[in-house]
C-alpha cells in the first residue's frame, strides 16, 4: 500500500521550472535511492515532502492526506513523524549534541527521563557517544552528519528522508551509515535516499528512480547508477 | 501548554540568555538606559510637586485674634463666611489650647515651654485659611479687609509673602516655573520613551534576527509556535527583570551621592530624596517592572511573528 504518491507534481520558481510532471509511488517499507545529476531536483522533492515548499501543481498525499493542504497549526504535528536527514544538517548552533537530538523530543512534550534515555542511546547506535556535549561547530563533517542522523532517527518514524546522507563520509563510514539505513529499512520503515553515490547505490540492488533536469527518466525495482 | 513545557520553555529562555550574552547585555543596557531615563522624569516630577506643594502651603494665610474677647461664635462666623469663597479650600481654627500645644511642640526650651499653662496663656487663637489658588491670595486678603471684620481681625498673615509685593511675585514666579518645569518634564519624558522603546525593539530585533535560521530548522524539527516564540519572550522579559534591578542600583546610588547638594539648593522646601525615594520605591519599582515587561513582551512578540509566518 503506498504511503507516499506524487501525483503529477511541477515547482516552478518563477520562470525556471525545477520539477516537471513527477508521479511517484512510495510503498510501506521500501528503499528507495533517488540519484541524478547535481540540479537535477532531488532536493526539491525532499522540500516538498518535508512542507519546505508547496508545488506549484499536483498533489502530494502521504498516509491519505494531501499535505499540500495542511493547516500551517497541523504543520508540526506531520512533520514529527517525518525523519529527515538534511543535506546541510541543520543543526541547531546553539545547542550542543545531546540538545539538538533531545530538542526532536523536547518539542513533542516526551518526559525528560524518557528523553535521556532515547537520546543515549540513539547516539550509541551513531557512534557518537564521545561527543554529546559539544557544539555542531566543534564536530568534523562526518560527525555533523551522524547528529543530523540520531536526530531524524529518534522518533522512530515511519518514514525516513535522507537528503544526502553520506555526502561527507569516507568511505568507511559511508558504508557504516548505510548499513544503518538497511537496518532501519528492514523494520519496516520506508526510506528515501537522495545520493551521487553509485558504489552505494549499485551494491544496495534496491528500487533507483533516476531524475534528470527535474523529469523522473527512469524508475527500476533492482536498478543500478546508470547516467 | 502544560506545566513540563513551561519548565522547558523558561530553561531555554535562560539558556539562551547565557550563550548570547553579548547581545543579551546590549538589549538589557537598552532597557536600563530607558527605565533610568523614564524613573529620572518621573522623580523630577514627584520632587517638583514635593517643592511647589511645600511652597504652596507656606502660601497659607492665617488670621491672629489677639483680642480675647471675641467671643468663638464671631470667630466661627468669619470662619463659614471663608469657607463660601470660591478661592478657599479649606480653614482651620486654632483654639487656644490647640495654640499651646503647637507652641510647646516647636519650642525646644522646656522652661520657655512651661511658661504656657492652661492659666497663663497669652498666646492668640487664629484661623489657618488653605487657599486653591496661591496666585490669587489677595482675593482673600481683600475680603478680609471689608469694615464689617474690622473689629475682630487683628493681624492677618501670610508666611513668605508677608505682604510684601516684591516677596509675592517671586513665589508666584516660582509656582509658574515649577508648573513649567513639570509640563516639559512630561513632554520631554514622551519624546525619550518613545525613542528608546524604538531602540528596544530594534535591539530586540537583532538578537532575533541573528538566529532566523534557527527559527526555520525549529521549525522543520516540529516545535510548534508558541514552543519557538516564547523561549524568545522568556529571554526577553529577563532583559526587562534585569533592567529593573540594575536602574534600581543606580538610582539610589545615584540619589545617595547627590542628596547632600540637593539639600544646600533645596533647603528652604527641604526634600530629602532619600526619603522621597523610600516612600515611593514600591512606586517606582511597579512603574519599572511594568515598562520593562510591557515593552520586553511586546518588542519580543512583533520581532519574532515574521519568522514564524511560513
Ligand atoms: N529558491 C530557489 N529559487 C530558484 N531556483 C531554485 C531554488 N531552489 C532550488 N532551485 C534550483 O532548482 C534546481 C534543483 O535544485 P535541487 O536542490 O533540487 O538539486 P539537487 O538535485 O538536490 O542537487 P544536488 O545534488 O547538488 O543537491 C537547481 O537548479 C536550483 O538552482
Ligand atoms: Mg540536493
Amino acid at each position: 500500500m503506498p504511503i507516499i504518491e506524487l501525483q503529477n507534481v511541477s515547482k516552478e520558481y518563477g520562470k525556471i521550472k525545477v520539477l516537471q510532471d513527477i508521479s511517484l509511488i512510495f510503498d510501506k517499507g521500501e528503499f528507495v535511492s533517488v540519484v541524478g545529476h547535481s540540479g537535477a531536483g532531488k532536493s526539491t522533492i525532499i522540500k516538498l515532502l518535508t512542507c519546505e515548499e508547496k508545488p506549484s501543481t499536483g498533489r502530494i498525499i502521504v498516509a491519505g492526506r494531501d499535505i499540500t493542504q495542511l493547516k500551517p497549526s497541523e504543520l508540526p504535528y506531520y512533520r514529527r513523524k517525518i525523519g529527515v536527514i538534511y543535506q546541510d544538517f541543520k543543526l541547531l548552533p546553539q545547542k550542543d549534541v545531546y540538545e539538538n537530538v533531545a530538542y526532536a523530543l523536547e518539542v513533542c512534550d516526551y518526559p525528560s527521563h524518557d528523553i535521556k534515555k532515547r537520546v543515549v542511546k540513539v547516539l550509541e547506535l551513531v557512534g557518537l557517544s564521545h561527543r554529546i556535549n559539544n557544539y555542531p561547530n566543534e564536530l568534523s563533517g562526518g560527525e555533523r552528519q551522524r547528529v543530523a542522523i540520531a536526530r531524524a532517527l529518534i522518533h522512530n518514524p515511519k518514514i525516513l528522508i535522507a537528503d544526502e546522507p553520506t555526502g561527507n563520509l569516507d568511505p568507511v563510514n559511508t558504508w557504516e551509515i548505510m548499513e544503518l539505513l538497511y537496518r532501519i529499512n528492514r523494520s519496516g520503515t520506508l526510506v528515501i535516499l537522495t545520493t551521487h553515490n553509485k558504489t552505494v547505490v549499485d551494491r544496495l540492488k534496491k528500487r533507483v528512480v533516476l531524475m534528470k533536469g527535474g523529469r523522473v527518466v527512469s524508475d527500476e525495482k533492482s536498478g543500478t547508477y546508470v547516467i | 501548554m502544560n506545566f513540563r513545557s513551561i519548565i522547558r520553555i523558561t530553561k531555554f529562555g535562560l539558556i539562551n540568555f547565557w550563550r548570547n550574552r553579548w547581545l543579551s547585555l546590549a538589549a538589557t543596557l537598552m532597557m536600563t538606559i530607558t527605565l533610568l531615563i523614564i524613573s529620572f522624569f518621573v522623580l523630577l516630577n514627584i520632587s517638583v510637586s514635593t517643592v511647589s506643594d511645600s511652597i504652596r502651603s507656606r502660601l497659607d494665610m492665617e488670621v491672629y485674634f489677639f483680642n480675647d474677647s471675641i467671643t468663638e461664635t464671631k470667630i466661627l462666623a468669619l470662619a463659614q463666611d471663608l469657607k463660601s469663597q470660591s478661592n478657599v479650600q479649606e480653614v482651620h481654627f486654632v483654639s487656644k489650647t490647640e495654640a499651646k500645644a503647637n507652641f510647646q511642640n516647636y519650642e525646644l526650651d522646656p522652661t520657655i515651654a512651661s511658661q504656657i499653662t492652661d492659666d497663663f496663656n497669652p498666646l492668640p487663637r487664629s484661623l489657618k485659611i488653605k487657599v486653591k489658588n496661591p496666585e490669587k491670595i489677595n482675593e482673600v486678603s481683600a475680603f478680609l479687609k471689608q469694615t464689617k471684620y474690622a473689629d475682630i481681625v487683628c493681624k492677618e498673615m501670610r508666611c513668605m509673602t508677608s505682604n510684601s509685593n516684591q516677596n509675592q511675585k517671586v513665589t508666584q514666579k516660582l509656582i509658574s516655573t515649577t508648573r513649567f518645569v513639570i509640563r516639559a518634564g512630561w513632554g520631554v519624558g514622551i519624546i525619550f520613551v518613545l525613542v528608546s522603546i524604538l531602540i528596544i525593539l530594534n535591539t530586540i530585533r537583532l538578537t532575533i534576527f541573528t538566529r532566523k535560521d534557527e527559527i526555520e530548522i525549529m521549525k522543520l524539527v516540529g516545535a510548534n509556535h508558541a514552543f519557538i516564540r516564547l523561549p524568545f519572550v522568556v529571554e526577553s522579559i529577563l532583559y526587562g527583570l534585569l533592567a529593573t534591578i540594575i536602574s534600581l542600583l543606580t538610582i539610589s546610588i545615584a540619589i545617595k551621592f547627590a542628596n547632600p547638594y540637593m539639600g544646600k539648593y533645596l533647603k528652604i522646601v527641604n526634600v530629602d530624596m532619600t526619603y522621597l525615594l523610600r516612600e515611593k520605591l514600591g512606586l517606582i519599582i511597579l512603574l519599572q517592572l511594568t515598562i520593562s515587561l510591557i515593552i520586553s513582551t511586546f518588542c519580543s512578540f512583533i520581532s519574532i511573528r515574521k519568522y514564524l509566518r511560513s
